[in-house]
């Protein structure tokens, strides 16, 4: 089902036309923000007139909008602007997106675009079970089903018995969710003594998204919940979910190029790869107002799909993420740095100065372990201090990372000292 | 001023073993040893027959180590002994943050290792108790 089937089903050619003055107005409308006039006009840089000078163009990196706080990618007047969203866990400056009304519009425009792909339609009831607020994915999906005109349900995230409750009595048919929480939900039906055939009838599609998940966990959420499940990809950045989204084949997600320009880079040498090989997902903004974004490094890593999709979409497809080109991880979700644990740890009198971060799964969730040195010198000799400090350690991480970690306090110099860069970060999800 | 010796430790099997194993190795002996444990660790305090010997020791095997002050304090092998000695310390409005027993082989006399947040008010309390002494230094270290 097409919900704009002129623009999803766009000739390659007249699709890169469509990009080429798409890029050029970017650039125009960039140039607004102090960032931009600066970075832009020390290159000479007004415009483009083919994709081939986009390589002349700048890369945008997370500090560049970590260093510009607050408004210096601002392209319009503070009054056009009708939004803030902001990344979680970061270090130093939040990064903030600013959209005007269009921006929100044609963000929802674009969920719409991507729920009706998979089959959902205005009769529909949606239940979105993602974190509203500063965080894009709740926000970004109750817009476009809106949009869409399906009923929808802001539920939010947590309180699992409710959000069963709201699915048996609303007949739900569509839900949202976390991929980790998505498998739960089986176990959890089960624990309130319902069953899915008959107390969810009416359950088909869930969107799941946020956090990386392999193709063998979309299986079993879709074995466990009899679901068709389809994967979304999206950062807050380029506007948040919706960016890129699957089809009914599954097989990639069609990256929306009316309103991205990607490219894959190398993450170390900056070149743009030819299609089909794998590396880091580079994306420009194509329609925003209030805060586009040029050649924006994502992190995430992927490749470009040759071939084209049997659904008739001319948009081009991506794989699903494979991973990240720096260290963060996504817990339930959220981002975390490592560098933000180091942080707080080393502000910690008492706490040494080697730490090991694993990530584990446990009950379906994620869960971050922390193992921390206590410092052999400000160790002072009871059960209590001791006590104190962990739950200190604990207090303080879940302040800064928005996550509960679980802490335990090592013995100093018990943990694996390693030469030259040291390995802090074990991602034992997947094993 | 007497010192005992504090470890903190993870808590996992072998690992009081490992305290005892150094320890014997340079033939140092223990006078007493308590073991408080939270969830995942624990502080496992000894009193050697030569502290500072036994600091170094362990500094160097690069355990978590620190030296608290404490007071040893013989007392009557009979019952009550210790109720009437926290008595007096608690009278003083002394409160004891941790504390473990010894009984002296073949005499009628037992010891007990007392860590207090205020130790001259302690030794001031204590001092004119019944049955109560508190031992030297060198006393202890003759236990």
């Amino acid at each position: 089902m097409f919900w704009v089937r002129d623009i999803e089903t766009l000739l390659p050619e007249k699709l890169k036309e469509l990009q080429v003055s798409l890029l050029d107005k970017t650039v125009k409308q960039a140039i607004k923000s102090p960032f931009y006039h600066k970075k832009l006009g020390e290159q000479g840089l007004t415009g483009i007139s083919s994709l081939e000078d986009v390589n002349s163009l700048p890369f945008t990196e997370k500090e560049d909008l970590r260093s510009a706080f607050p408004y210096g990618f601002l392209c319009t007047e503070l009054k056009e602007a009708v939004r803030l969203h902001s990344s979680s866990g970061t270090t130093g400056n939040p990064t903030v997106i600013f959209h005007t009304r269009k921006d929100i519009d044609e963000w929802a425009n674009l969920i719409a675009r991507c729920m009706y792909m998979t089959g959902a339609t205005e009769s529909d009831v949606f239940q979105n079970m993602m974190g509203y607020g500063l965080f894009t994915g709740g926000l970004g999906f109750h817009y476009g089903a809106e949009k869409l005109g399906m009923l929808t349900i802001p539920i939010g995230p947590g309180n699992s018995k409710r959000q069963i409750w709201f699915m048996k009595e609303f007949n739900v048919s569509v839900v949202h969710i976390l991929p980790s929480y998505a498998l739960r939900l089986q176990s959890l039906l089960r624990e309130m003594g319902l069953d899915r055939k008959r107390d969810l009838p009416h359950l088909r599609i869930a969107y799941v998204g946020a956090e990386p998940h392999s193709e063998a966990m979309r299986k079993k959420i879709e074995k466990s919940l009899d679901v068709k499940a389809y994967n979304s990809y999206g950062l807050s950045e380029m506007c948040g979910p919706g960016v890129a989204f699957e089809c009914e084949e599954q097989n990639g997600l069609h990256l929306w190029e009316d309103s991205f320009y990607m490219e894959i880079i190398d993450p170390e040498t900056g070149k743009v790869l030819p299609e089909g090989e794998e590396g880091e997902l580079v994306l420009t903004t194509l329609n925003r107002e209030a805060m586009p974004l040029i050649r924006y490094r994502t992190r995430d890593l992927t490749r470009i799909m040759p071939g084209a999709c049997p659904c008739g979409r001319t948009h081009r497809r991506i794989e699903r993420i494979k991973g990240r080109s720096d260290d963060m991880l996504i817990i339930n979700g959220v981002n975390v740095f490592p560098i933000q644990v180091e942080r707080v740890l080393m502000g910690i009198p008492g706490i040494g100065t080697n730490y090991v971060i694993e990530v584990k799964k446990d009950k379906f969730m994620d869960k971050l372990y922390l193992k921390v040195e206590v410092d052999n010198k400000a160790f002072k000799g009871t059960l209590r201090d001791m006590e104190i400090l962990e739950e200190r350690v604990t207090e303080e991480l879940k302040a800064e990372l928005s996550v509960t970690p679980k802490v335990k306090l090592v013995e100093s110099a018990s943990l694996p000292v390693t030469e030259g860069k040291a390995v802090r970060v074990y991602d034992l999800r997947n094993t | 001023m007497a010192e005992h010796i504090s470890i903190f430790v993870e808590n996992k099997i072998g690992k009081l073993e490992s305290i005892t194993r150094v320890l014997s190795s340079k033939n140092i002996n223990l006078r007493g040893l308590s073991v408080a444990s939270s969830r995942d660790f624990g502080i496992i305090k000894i009193l050697p027959d030569d502290v500072e010997k036994a600091y170094n020791v362990l500094a160097e095997e690069k355990f978590t180590v620190q030296k608290r002050k404490i007071l040893v304090v013989e007392i009557t092998d009979r019952v009550g002994s210790l109720h009437d000695c926290l008595m007096v310390l608690k009278d003083s409005g002394i409160n004891v943050e941790d504390c473990y027993g010894t009984v002296i082989n073949k005499t009628s006399r037992a010891v007990i290792i007392l860590e207090v947040e205020d130790i001259p008010s302690a030794q001031e309390a204590l001092k004119d108790g019944k049955g109560i002494r508190i031992l030297s230094e060198k006393e202890i270290a003759g236990l």
